[in-house]
């Protein structure tokens, strides 16, 4: 364990008395709790963190929060880890581990590296150009490049954390915990309006932390710590810290991701690791800061060099300062501060300003206070090897012209262009960007959305006037959705200095070697793009901003460009030699930061990736030792095995006793509609293709329903219970379906029918018994129900009771044998089951599953739609134009008078009567008249059932084949891999064609 | 007929913790899940311009049917009616009165235009009562059921934890009563015990 060398002895915000051990590169070390990894390592003297992009050069922290592009590590290990993730924002906890990406074998010893020494031969485009050819040979160029050319690894386990998706509503929701936010947040707050406040940090503040402001005559953060307090208060105050907003939709609707208990580590808490909010917000108040900019010039990118803001921070926020001889470099008053602050603590500092010399209160502060100061100059270049040990700095006028180079020593080089307001969410609703020529950066221009900027979100960098503009908007805000309240006086901060010079807008510094000769200037730290590659891709025609991005990747990287995108956008400005506007901006894409998978998905995965529907008997199934099947979200007995039966024994088994003597099977899912009205008759009329007037109650009728398409949608047996009320009952997929487009038809197009429709499809369930035994079992079960024949034929339904239970038993087939659908209120199901079950028993009653019902009523050559049609089958193709009403209209008629749906070879259904009874045609197999040695082949159709027949002792399948009524007896082919399956076309109906069964 | 034995509720195969059955079990949770039992839902229909529609609802149930979205007349008691749309009402009853209140119902409105429909059995019931219930539910609901929105008296169709429920808010405390599709019931409730799970959630059997 070594010693914090860099940190200093007091001041922060971390807690000295509470050290945290942790590990880096398998090294161990030693931080304070509220420290970040990256003040961590910056406080143990760490200063390479990683390796870039593509040419695998050193990189350290380089900033201190989400814009951070260099410092990327891999955290943890095994199913817990994590790529990719910045350390300037990951919360120190006790026993992390993290380690650096990109690297081999090591960060500090990277062979990799070797790509930089030949930089020039990799330039933008250059997978582009050297990859493409030959073709073949790219799936091993992509290897090598992938090792080469990389980020973190993604886990292959697993995630074991637990994630939550969370609604949420509210009047207005503020975006940044800064000054502006928190003066927002306390007068919107203070109006009884819903308020959401959400900061990415730990703890509110935003700037505010790693300064030394005053507000209220006081120390900022005790500002911050009074207001925090004031908001904790309030009722309908949410106050969400951790948390990113990192997406802005259409309505006003945010996403965010709080990060619960990432900062505790890995740990079994019950809470989830991560919340992902869904946010819909009548008013978005964006108080989401700004980012500095660097400046670019060469070797800009070496461990040492670092924002001028972060290594104020560092100092302020984390007692951390790892320099004794600091070197500023600006074009703007900001960076003042970050010198003063070093002086503060007795290091050495000089300061180097583009500007020409002039008279402000911060040169004239900062020379009381010991900076050397170095006007009209510039950083030209940085020396030392793995970290910054010195800075060339040459006198660099209006003419762009250098002066002669002198050297100043230096571990920190503190480097400032000015700020970036954070525009991102702004332009992801939808709000326009206009570039503002006085602070010399993209700012809001024209919201699109219900969304408020302040602070320096929209350019206001002073602290003064943050904390006025906050609190006028979250007034004004809560006004207008007419909430107003008493709100106490407002904060008011001193303005320091005055007299600013205004920022010279110099961001590229030359060097004697030429920025555009090799990878020097680094334009985009993360993807590793220099000055270089921007002038390659202009040269190449890729001059709009959207080409440049996408050819150099500038800004593609995890961090997205934040500390880039700008720079690269006016180092193109000036290569095309046009003003910044005119060459414009890049798209804002969410997500803001990068969120994990986890989070997205929340809960939705394993067990509750999608409902499951259980029937009312399932438990008994589950009992019996069912094997399900899934038919949708359906769990439906597939098949019931006995003993060491295996699928095919327990199906031949079923099989045989629902022919044989009596099969009993839950179809409980089959979709039922009460249809109840004067015009209901009308009603079904057009949406089935068959007549319903002349039904007489008690009567059950197959119906076939078209799509406006004229294709077969759906069908199933409708009953009539009464002159205006009928009994439909849908196939078990398109039950939600049906339900919906009988409610659109009458509700859209029909509304002057008089008809009401409730689906009862859960209310009762559906036991259905099969066999020539099947009366006898029933007559046992009720007494007040007339079963004979001649009372209760085919295709009538009757009321009574079965088994002690009202009951609607409806003696319909889709075996082919006797068979009564028992309907029962789906409390009694399990009983009546059972009831059937016991006394069944002396007739070998068999449960059956949807495996031997379809292999029965393939037998017979009954069709389900889904398996025989697919949408583009009309009801001729099924043999079934007879049931077509011609006396009226219904939905889908007109589509079967088209040239196409009348064409003779259309597809038909056939049987298929295997050469080899024993042989069971895959299902999906094509279909040819003629065999050649290899594909292609002329297919005429395909399988679509086809299942082994016990009963017939053969296989039996049904197909759609072009023109197959007029081809029965005709011999056609299915090429198979190993060898050639021969059949005759034949009729559909392979059991008991004259219908003989169906009355027992 | 016996009802007693031969029935089964829709979470009857759901491990309910033993200690808790008895209702006082949980009261110092800060939510509490419980199966409510059998109870009668009836899906109305009718005209709303059909005042003898209204009256006669009136006459049999005690209740007028709210013509205003999402309002619930009656309740927390027994019965109650929850508004479903612009011409669809479900009647809540106690188990027992369903059957005579469907009687009247039915033998009330022959010749005229409703559809009255005994869908008891289609729904499961689950309540969810406690100071974190509204935090659960917004786990899987996108609605706002802030109290300035949604309050005891309020029902709505919805989504939750991906199945279409029908949510009725019964009292301030809040209790909400969940109307679920009976097949998707042991689904739901599993999500709601696993939603719960930060909050301490208790399940309650009465």
């Amino acid at each position: 364990m070594k010693r914090q060398r860099y940190r200093m002895p007091d001041g922060g915000r971390i807690d000295r008395s509470q050290p945290l051990h942790f590990t880096f590169n398998d090294r161990s070390y030693q931080g304070y709790v509220g420290d970040t990894l990256a003040s961590a390592l910056l406080a143990n003297g760490v200063a390479i963190i990683g390796r870039s992009f593509k040419y695998h050069r050193p990189r350290g922290v380089f900033s201190a929060g989400a814009e951070e592009p260099n410092a990327l590590v891999q955290l943890e290990q095994g199913s817990h880890t994590q790529p990719n993730l910045r350390a300037t924002q990951i919360e120190l906890y006790s026993g992390l581990k993290a380690e650096s990406i990109n690297c081999w074998p090591s960060v500090d010893f990277d062979l990799w590296s070797l790509i930089g020494l030949f930089g020039r031969i990799f330039p933008a485009g250059f997978y582009y150009k050297t990859f493409m050819t030959p073709n073949l040979l790219w799936p091993i160029y992509e290897r090598i490049i992938r090792q080469a050319a990389g980020l973190g690894r993604a886990p292959s386990d697993p995630d074991p954390d637990r994630y939550e998706n969370i609604n949420t509503h509210c009047d207005i929701l503020i975006i940044g915990g800064g000054p502006s936010g928190l003066s927002a947040a306390l007068k919107a707050g203070q109006s009884g309006a819903r308020v959401i406040l959400a900061d990415e940090q730990n703890e509110f503040g935003g700037a505010l932390l790693g300064s030394d402001d005053e507000v209220d005559g006081g120390p900022a953060l005790d500002w911050v710590e009074k207001t925090v307090g004031e908001l904790e208060e309030m009722a309908e105050v949410r106050l969400l810290p951790r948390t990113t907003i990192f997406g802005y939709y259409n309505h006003n609707f945010l996403t965010a991701v709080e990060r619960v208990t990432d900062h505790l580590g890995v740990s079994d808490d019950p809470l989830p690791r991560q919340r992902s909010w869904r946010i819909r917000a009548r008013q978005v108040i964006l108080a989401s800061g700004a980012i500095e900019r660097p400046m670019v010039f060469e070797n800009n990118d070496r461990p040492g060099v670092m924002l001028a803001s972060a290594a104020s921070t560092y100092a302020n926020r984390y007692g951390v300062c790892f320099a004794k001889r600091v070197v500023v470099f600006t074009n703007n008053d900001e960076a003042y501060r970050t010198a003063l602050i070093f002086k503060k603590f007795g290091i050495h500092v000089s300061l180097v300003d583009v500007r020409p010399e002039f008279n402000g209160d911060w040169p004239r502060k900062a020379t009381a206070a010991g900076v050397e100061i170095i006007f009209n100059s510039a950083v030209t270049g940085t020396r030392g090897r793995r970290k910054v040990k010195g800075v060339n700095i040459s006198a660099f006028g209006m003419d762009g012209n250098l002066g002669e180079t002198r050297h100043l020593s230096c571990d920190l080089l503190a480097v400032s262009g000015g700020w970036n307001p954070t525009v991102h969410l702004y332009s992801q609703s939808g709000g326009t960007l206009t570039y503002d020529k006085q602070r010399m950066c993209l700012i809001p221009e024209k919201a699109g959305q219900a969304v408020n900027v302040v602070g320096a979100a929209k350019g206001t960098f002073e602290l003064e006037r943050c904390l006025k503009e906050g609190a006028r908007e979250g007034a004004r805000v809560a006004k207008n959705l007419d909430f107003v309240g008493s709100g106490s006086v407002r904060s008011k901060s001193k303005t320091v200095l005055e007299n600013e010079q205004p920022l010279q807008p110099k961001w590229l510094i030359p060097s004697r070697k030429h920025p555009e000769g090799g990878p020097s200037h680094f334009v985009d730290l993360q993807t590793d793009v220099t000055v270089a590659d921007i002038a390659l891709a202009a040269r190449e025609g890729y001059d709009s901003v959207e080409h440049l991005k996408r050819y150099t990747t500038l800004g593609m990287g995890t961090d997205q460009g934040k500390t880039a995108n700008i720079n690269g956008i006016s180092i193109l400005s000036g290569i095309r030699g046009e003003e910044l506007p005119s060459v414009g901006h890049t798209t804002f894409r969410p997500p803001y930061t990068p969120v994990t998978f986890g989070a997205l998905a929340g809960r939705q995965v394993g067990q509750f990736l999608d409902p499951l529907r259980r029937t009312p008997i399932h438990h008994w199934h589950t009992r019996a030792g069912a094997v399900f099947e899934n038919v949708g979200q359906w769990k439906r007995p597939w098949y019931y095995p006995v003993l060491d039966e295996d699928m095919n024994d327990a199906v031949v088994r079923e099989c045989r006793s629902a022919r044989k003597s009596i099969g009993i099977l839950d179809a409980s899912t089959l979709g039922k509609i009460e249809i109840k009205g004067p015009d209901a008759a009308d009603f079904l009329n057009l949406i089935y293709v068959n007549s319903w007037n002349n039904l007489e109650v008690g009567r059950c009728r197959y119906g076939l329903m078209l799509g406006e398409d004229g294709m077969v949608m759906d069908d199933g047996v409708t009953s009539r219970m009464a002159e205006d009320r009928f009994f439909m009952t849908t196939t078990t997929g398109g039950a939600a379906r049906v339900y919906s487009w009988l409610e659109e038809w009458l509700q859209t197009e029909w509304p002057e029918m008089e008809v009401y429709l409730t689906s009862v499809t859960e209310n009762w369930a559906t036991i259905t018994l099969v066999g020539p035994n099947s009366r006898k079992l029933l007559g046992e079960l009720t007494d007040d129900i007339n079963l004979d024949l001649k009372s209760f034929p085919f295709m009538t339904w009757r009321e009574g009771k079965v088994a002690g239970v009202p009951a609607r038993v409806f003696r319909v087939s889709f075996t082919g044998d006797l068979s009564f659908e028992i309907n029962i209120p789906a409390r009694y199901a399990i009983s009546v089951w059972t009831a059937c079950m016991t006394a069944g028993e002396k007739y070998a009653i068999t449960p059956f599953g949807t495996e031997a019902m379809h292999v029965l009523r393939a037998e017979k050559g009954y069709i389900v739609v889904g398996q025989e049609t697919d949408g583009t089958v009309t009801p001729g193709d099924l043999g079934m134009e007879r049931m077509l009403s011609k006396k009226k209209d219904f939905i889908g008629r007109r589509s079967l008078a088209r040239v196409e749906t009348l064409r003779s070879d259309r597809k038909q259904l056939v049987g298929l009567d295997t050469e080899d009874p024993s042989t069971v045609i895959p299902i999906g197999s094509q279909i040819v008249a003629t065999t050649k040695k290899r594909p292609p082949m002329d297919m005429i159709g395909y399988v679509t059932s086809s299942y082994y027949s016990p009963n017939l002792k053969r296989s039996v399948a049904l197909a759609l084949v072009k023109s197959g009524r007029n081809r029965h007896g005709e011999r056609v082919y299915l090429p198979m891999e190993n060898g050639t399956i021969s059949a005759l076309i034949c009729n559909p109906v392979f059991f008991d064609p004259e219908g003989e069964r169906l009355n027992g | 007929m016996d009802n007693g034995y031969m029935r089964q509720g829709p979470l009857d195969y759901i491990p309910i913790s033993a200690e808790l059955e008895a209702d006082q079990g949980g009261n110092d949770a800060t939510v509490v899940l419980e199966d409510r039992g059998f109870r009668g839902q009836i899906v109305l229909q009718g005209k709303a311009s059909d005042a003898e529609f209204f009256d006669a609802v009136s006459d049999i149930t005690g209740l007028r049917p709210s013509k205003e979205t999402n309002v619930v007349t009656g309740g927390p008691g027994f019965p109650r009616l929850l508004w479903l749309g612009p011409e669809e009402w479900l009647l809540v009853t106690e188990d027992e009165e369903s059957g005579r209140i469907m009687l009247g119902l039915t033998n009330s409105f022959k010749g005229r235009h409703v559809q009255v429909v005994d869908n008891s059995d289609a729904y499961a019931i689950v309540g969810v009562r406690g100071a974190s219930a509204r935090d659960i539910l917004a786990k899987g609901c996108t609605l706002d059921l802030h109290e300035r929105v949604f309050r005891s008296g309020s029902s709505t169709r919805t989504l939750l934890g991906q199945v279409q429920v029908i949510l009725h808010q019964v009292t301030d405390d809040p209790d909400y009563e969940i109307h679920v599709h009976r097949s998707f019931a042991e689904f739901l409730w599993e999500w709601l015990v696993d939603a719960g799970q930060e909050y301490g959630l208790k399940t309650v059997r009465p």
